[in-house]
C-alpha cells in the first residue's frame, strides 16, 4: 500500500484518463481490434499506476505512457497471427453463396472501431484529420505488414524518440536513408495499399450517403450499383469471401443477399469513415441487427463496402440498439 | 532478463551502438524466445539475430 500511496504523488493518475482516446487509437492501430485495444489501454494504466513512483519526469507523461502501451501491445502480439482483411488473404470470388466459405474466428480479422473511441473533441482539427487517415481499416492492416527495416525505423524514431543520426548508426544506414525509410513507412501507411487517394470525410458526401441509405432501404439495387465505382470491393467478415466489381456486388445483393431486402440503416462512424448499422426484417416484428457497413469513398463514389457481421460484439460497441421496433 | 520488453530492446540497441563504435557487434544467441520475438517485431532481427532461424519479414 505504501508504494501505491507514494506512487500517486509522482504522477497524477486521474490526469492519465485524458490520454485514453489517443492511447486507444494507438493500441487499435497495433492490434486491429477494439476489444483488445481496450484491454491494452487498461493494462497500460495498471502498469503506469504501479510504476508511477519510478517515473522520473525525464520524458513527458505522454511519451512514457506510449512506451508502456507499446510494451503492452507487443506482449499481446507475441506469437500471434496478424489480423487481416479478406482482400489480403486471397482472390475475389464470384457472387455466389457457395463461395461464402466458413466463418473465420474473430481474431483473424481487422475489426472496425467507433470514431468516438479514438477522436477526443479537444484535439486540434488538423490532428483529427490526420488521425482519421491513420485509423482507416487499410492503414491498420498495412502497419501490421510493414517491412522489418521500416518498422524498426518507425519504432526507434517515433516510439523510442531516437535521433535520426543514432538510428542511422545502429542500422548502418545514412541519415538520409533513415529519413527516407521513415517517409516510406509513413507513405506506405498513408496509401495503405490503395492505388487511389481516399477522400477525407467531406460535406459533399452527405448527398451520396443519403442516396445510399435510400437505395439500400428500398432495396433498389439498380440505383445502388450506380453509387459504386466500377471496381468497387465488398467484404463480409467473418466470412473470407470478397467481391470485386459493382456488377458482382449487385448480383450478390439480388442473389445470396436478398434477405437484406426491407432492411433499415442507422448512421454511425467507424475508422474515420461513414458507417451504418444494418437491421434486417425480424419475422417476429421490427428489425434485428444484421451487419455494420463501413464505406470508403473515392472521388464521390463508393470504392469499398465492408459489412461486418459480428453484430453481437460490434453493435454494443457502437452504441447501436439491439433491435428496432416496428 | 526474465521479462524482456521494449526497454530491453532499447538497451540492446544502446549496447549495440557502443559496441559498434569499438568495432564490435552484439548478437543475441540465447534461447529467450520472447526477446527474439520482440526483436523480430521491432524489425531488428538483422541487427541482433543470426540469419539462421530468424523470421524474415521483409517484403
Amino acid at each position: 500500500m505504501s508504494n501505491m500511496a507514494a506512487s500517486s504523488t509522482a504522477v497524477d493518475i486521474e490526469a492519465l484518463e485524458h490520454y485514453r482516446p489517443e492511447l486507444t487509437g494507438f493500441a487499435y492501430r497495433m492490434l486491429a481490434s477494439v476489444a483488445e485495444a481496450d484491454d491494452a489501454v487498461q493494462e497500460t494504466f495498471v502498469r503506469a499506476w504501479r510504476a508511477a513512483g519510478t517515473f522520473e519526469g525525464r520524458s513527458s507523461v505522454r511519451s512514457w505512457l506510449y512506451r508502456i502501451a507499446t510494451n503492452v501491445c507487443l506482449d499481446m502480439l507475441r506469437g500471434r497471427q496478424r489480423r487481416a482483411r479478406p482482400m489480403d488473404l486471397g482472390p475475389s470470388s464470384p457472387p455466389e453463396a457457395r463461395f461464402l466459405g466458413a466463418m473465420e474466428p474473430e481474431h483473424a480479422w481487422v475489426t472496425p472501431i467507433p470514431d468516438g473511441r479514438v477522436f477526443s473533441s479537444d484535439r486540434d482539427p488538423s490532428e483529427i484529420a490526420e488521425e482519421r487517415e491513420t485509423i482507416r481499416l487499410a492503414f491498420v492492416t498495412a502497419l501490421q505488414h510493414l517491412p522489418a527495416r521500416q518498422r524498426a525505423v518507425l519504432i526507434l524514431r517515433e516510439v523510442l524518440h531516437w535521433r535520426a543520426a543514432e538510428v542511422a548508426e545502429l542500422l548502418d544506414m545514412t541519415v538520409p536513408a533513415v529519413n527516407s525509410a521513415l517517409q516510406r513507412a509513413r507513405a506506405a501507411l498513408a496509401s495503405a495499399n490503395l492505388e487511389t487517394r481516399v477522400d477525407a470525410v467531406h460535406p459533399d458526401h452527405a448527398e451520396l450517403l443519403a442516396r445510399y441509405v435510400d437505395a439500400f432501404e428500398r432495396y433498389d439495387i439498380e440505383t445502388l450499383v450506380t453509387l459504386l465505382h466500377e471496381d468497387a470491393v465488398q467484404s463480409m467478415p467473418p466470412y473470407p469471401i470478397w467481391l470485386r466489381g459493382a456488377d458482382s456486388i449487385g448480383r450478390w445483393m439480388l442473389g445470396p443477399g436478398i434477405g437484406c431486402k426491407g432492411s433499415r440503416l442507422l448512421p454511425t462512424r467507424a475508422n474515420g469513415r461513414p458507417a451504418f448499422g444494418q437491421y434486417r426484417v425480424d419475422p417476429n416484428g421490427g428489425h434485428r441487427p444484421w451487419a455494420l457497413h463501413v464505406l470508403e469513398i473515392v472521388d464521390g463514389k463508393i470504392a469499398e463496402f465492408h459489412a461486418f457481421l459480428d453484430t453481437e460484439r460490434l453493435f454494443p460497441a457502437f452504441g447501436l440498439p439491439d433491435r428496432l421496433p416496428s | 532478463m526474465d521479462d524482456p520488453d521494449l526497454r530491453t530492446v532499447e538497451e540492446l540497441c544502446r549496447l549495440q551502438l557502443a559496441a559498434q563504435r569499438l568495432g564490435c557487434t552484439v548478437r543475441v544467441c540465447d534461447g529467450n524466445e520472447r526477446l527474439r520475438e520482440l526483436i523480430v517485431f521491432a524489425g531488428l532481427d538483422d541487427v541482433f539475430l543470426d540469419s539462421v532461424g530468424s523470421e524474415q519479414e521483409d517484403a
